[in-house]
């Protein structure tokens, strides 16, 4: 019929182009240049350094930029734009010698007044950055001369150089506004282009003042947000290395030929939070009794699929300053039970946890906590909420909550502001106040010595194991795909991906 | 037909005003705001408080209103509040590649339902009927994230053929964008299929049965000439309506294929503002997205006339 031969004309029409486009290359053609592709889940926001917040973002900074120290896979301290750096015998002011002949991307040369305007930025509360709470030590800063920098602080702080080395205190030109537009840094690359949601470009920069590096011609910071996706292009060979893969996807890889999982427990802890103002939580009783009846190593396999590690506080475990002495409590269900009938609980206790329903180990978390408080006879309800209510309204507010932090560079910053009366961290947290714990915190930060300060920060830690202002269950473990032809990659505990010596072989 | 068209575009400008309004009263009784989101769980409330000043969030809800209002008409989308970026490029980067896919799909759904409908229709009751109204059933029944995963597992994974994302660079070649296209497109339209196919299949069938069909068979014309002169003509009314609402929902509503395919489109840019906050940047995608919307119901209104003169809008029937 009629009809048909047009259907087999459409048909075939479909056919051809069909071949035609599966036959097209789908590879470009032959590069000479090499471009190292990764993925991450979430989204860059901003490309300022000074309101960085999440993981692509830290590592699009150690790409573009450098900041005056950094630390290196073995959590010590190393120079970066600053060669040297000494403290007064009071540890009350710093002076650090910046290093000669380094130039931002756009030629100018690097000085000390770069220095004092990106701490200075960073410092005003109109630039909005998140590590202001971590610099609030500083009084001033003031270039001596063109490579000599003085930093003035408001106490003694044995970690200044550990703190300038962290995340958002990357180096940007003096009195330049436009770093979220076109950023300029002094980095192993230099920015080419950024499509929200899509991808961040940047090529070498041929004048990196470190000689031999970078590696690579050009570095794409990808955002897939479906971790299934991202697998498949890893073990395709579009991407490369696909960063923070959740724990109940590490098995789809390592069950492939062509990329390994690489780990490492890094600091980022997760925990829970209890409002030590409001009941039931203000009652230390309480308090002791849900750090009774949880089980850190049974947490952890519920939560963590077993990829954590457990700890006593934010500092970790491989840290020397870790309290060692101290093992893992088993849960103690006796106890719990006699401490809530002792808080007038003994006919049992109603409670909701709040969580970000986006995260999908913290809502783990949180039923891990239920399972164990049923046997004690705390009846929990789970309650999940996005990000936003979960930031606005729940956070600091409600009684009982889950929390995930990112690992901070030193004991100091894992801990003071979270637990001293005064740290911003605490009052939108757990609102814990012990005096004790304030002199410690303050005594560790002017310590002269290695000795002095391990001492302090074991002590720090039974206080908090004694108070328990809330319960820091475990680090996380950070995997990362990693293709087999890529060369020269360490997974840091800082989480981030630090690329600049990674190389592809082919 | 002029003054239809006036009233309409009048209408339409008076919905985009009342949508700006519902959008920004929406945004702000969602809990928490912008200055919040951007600092994080670290904010001491000073540093808030400072954040929220500077952008402005303290003046009353009129005057933020107005703000954004009367630089918004003059064209200047301003910055997003997360990305201290201008809107306009972002915006128009993600519609570029949206209305892309749309359109593409749009014609591969177009060109293939209403194929499968008018086959369905001149074989109705057979193998081949039945076969196609399953294909498109299971199409529209199964969500279309696991098309999509389950299209990825097997073209990428086990075939190797095709890239797992749906974004590439045109500068990279012209096949291989074409090739990252193929599986969204192909996800796209299995969720589609159904209600193209099956409108056209009822409409034809139902003019195959009119009167004026027999009459033009009783003429002795060619069945062929019966069928796509006289029959799809009037039968692809409804599915005209069918098409324009879809290219609606494939602008804005695709969110779910955007995230499978990692496809930077103009969906997943509304729920990265939405989730921060980022007002002016929800704006300016809302007022796009229903500008589109609106934009697209329109052509298929004057569509409408081409194929049935007797709609035509402002003149009297002879």
């Amino acid at each position: 019929m009629v009809q048909q031969s047009w259907l087999m004309r459409l048909t075939a029409v479909l056919a051809i182009v069909t071949s035609l486009l599966l036959c097209w290359p789908k590879e470009v053609g032959a590069q000479s240049k090499s471009t190292l592709v990764a993925s991450f889940a979430t989204g860059i926001n901003s490309l300022d350094p000074a309101r960085f917040g999440n993981l692509p973002e830290y590592s699009y900074g150690n790409l573009v930029f450098n900041a005056l120290a950094y630390i290196d896979e073995d959590l010590k301290l190393q120079p970066d734009l600053a060669e040297s750096w000494q403290t007064s015998d009071d540890l009350k002011v710093w002076t650090f010698k910046l290093r000669d002949n380094v130039k931002f991307h756009d030629g100018r040369p690097l000085t000390a007044d770069d220095v004092v305007w990106t701490v200075q930025r960073i410092l005003d509360p109109k630039t909005g950055s998140r590590i202001r709470a971590n610099l609030q030590i500083v009084k001033s800063v003031t270039a001596v001369d063109r490579l000599t920098v003085r930093f003035e602080l408001n106490g003694p702080y044995a970690d200044l150089a550990s703190v300038l080395a962290d995340y958002p205190a990357r180096i940007v030109p003096n009195g330049y506004t436009d770093l979220a537009k076109h950023p300029i840094g002094t980095g192993p690359f230099k920015f080419v282009s950024f499509v929200p949601g899509d991808r961040l470009v940047a090529v070498k920069n041929e004048n990196y003042w470190e000689k031999g590096y970078p590696k690579v011609d050009e570095v794409r910071l990808m955002h897939i947000p479906e971790m299934s996706s991202a697998i498949t292009a890893l073990e395709s060979g579009s991407v490369h290395i696909v960063a923070d893969i959740r724990p109940e996807s590490i098995s789809q890889i390592r069950s492939g030929k062509a990329a390994t999982v690489q780990s490492v427990p890094s600091g980022t802890w997760m925990g829970y939070v209890m409002h030590n103002e409001k009941p039931p939580f203000n009652d230390i009783r309480v308090r002791r009794a849900f750090a009774a009846l949880v089980d850190k190593e049974e947490v952890i396999k519920i939560a963590s699929f077993g990829t954590g590690t457990v700890t006593h506080s934010p500092i970790p475990p491989r840290h020397p300053y870790f309290l060692n002495e101290v093992a893992t409590p088993k849960a103690d269900l006796a106890t719990a039970k006699k401490l809530l009938a002792d808080a007038g609980y003994a006919k049992g206790l109603k409670l909701k946890i709040w969580y970000p329903s986006a995260d999908a180990e913290q809502e783990r978390l949180a039923l891990a906590l239920r399972e164990m408080a049923k046997k004690a006879g705390v009846d929990i309800e789970l309650s999940g909420v996005p990000n936003d209510k979960f930031y606005g309204e729940v956070e600091g507010k409600e009684s009982l909550a889950t929390t995930m932090l990112y690992g901070r560079p030193t004991p100091d910053t894992q801990t003071y502001l979270w637990y001293h009366s005064t740290g911003s961290w605490n009052r939108n947290m757990w609102h814990y106040s012990n005096p004790k714990m304030d002199a410690l915190l303050e005594a560790a930060r002017a310590a002269k010595t290695e000795e002095e300060r391990t001492a302090i920060y074991k002590d720090v830690q039974r206080t908090i194991l004694e108070d328990v202002p809330g319960i820091v269950v475990y680090v996380k473990a950070i995997s990362h795909g990693v293709r087999n032809n890529v060369e020269g990659f360490s997974v840091s505990p800082r989480a981030w991906l630090e690329l600049k010596g990674v190389s592809l072989k082919n | 037909m002029f003054v239809y068209l006036g009233q309409r575009i009048l209408v339409m400008t008076l919905l985009l005003v009342v949508m700006s309004i519902l959008v920004f009263c929406a945004i702000h009784v969602l809990p928490g705001n912008v200055a919040i989101l951007i600092l994080g769980d670290s904010a001491a409330p000073e540093h808030v408080a400072a954040l929220e000043a500077k952008l402005g969030l303290n003046d009353p809800l009129h005057v933020q209103y107005w703000r954004w209002a009367s630089m918004f008409v003059t064209g200047d989308f301003g910055e997003s509040l997360v990305m201290e970026r201008p809107i306009a490029p972002i915006v128009m980067e993600a519609l570029g590649k949206s209305l892309v896919l749309a359109s593409c799909t749009l014609l591969i759904v177009a060109l293939v339902g209403i194929t499968l409908g008018v086959i369905s229709a001149t074989r109705r009751g057979s193998i081949v009927d039945h076969g196609a109204s399953l294909f498109a059933y299971l199409g529209i029944s199964v969500p279309e994230f696991f098309w999509g995963i389950v299209l990825i597992i097997v073209c990428v994974n086990y075939l190797g053929l095709l890239p797992a994302s749906g974004n590439a660079d045109i500068s990279d070649g012209i096949g291989n964008y074409i090739a990252h296209l193929i599986l969204p497109i192909a996800t796209l339209t299995l969720t589609l299929l159904a209600h193209v196919s099956r409108m056209t299949r009822s409409s034809v069938i139902e003019e195959l049965e009119s009167n004026y069909v027999k009459a033009a068979r009783a003429k002795g014309l060619p069945e062929r000439i019966v069928l796509f002169r006289h029959a799809l003509r009037n039968g692809l009314l409804p599915t005209i309506t069918v098409l324009a609402y879809d290219f609606g929902w494939l602008i804005g509503g695709i969110v779910v294929v955007e995230t499978v395919f990692s496809y930077p489109g103009v969906g997943r840019l509304l729920i990265f503002a939405i989730e921060r906050h980022d007002l002016p940047l929800v704006q300016a995608i809302v007022i796009l997205m229903t500008a589109i919307y609106m934009g697209a119901n329109l052509v298929a209104d004057l569509l409408y006339t081409c194929f049935n003169p007797k709609l035509r809008y402002g003149g009297a029937v002879e």
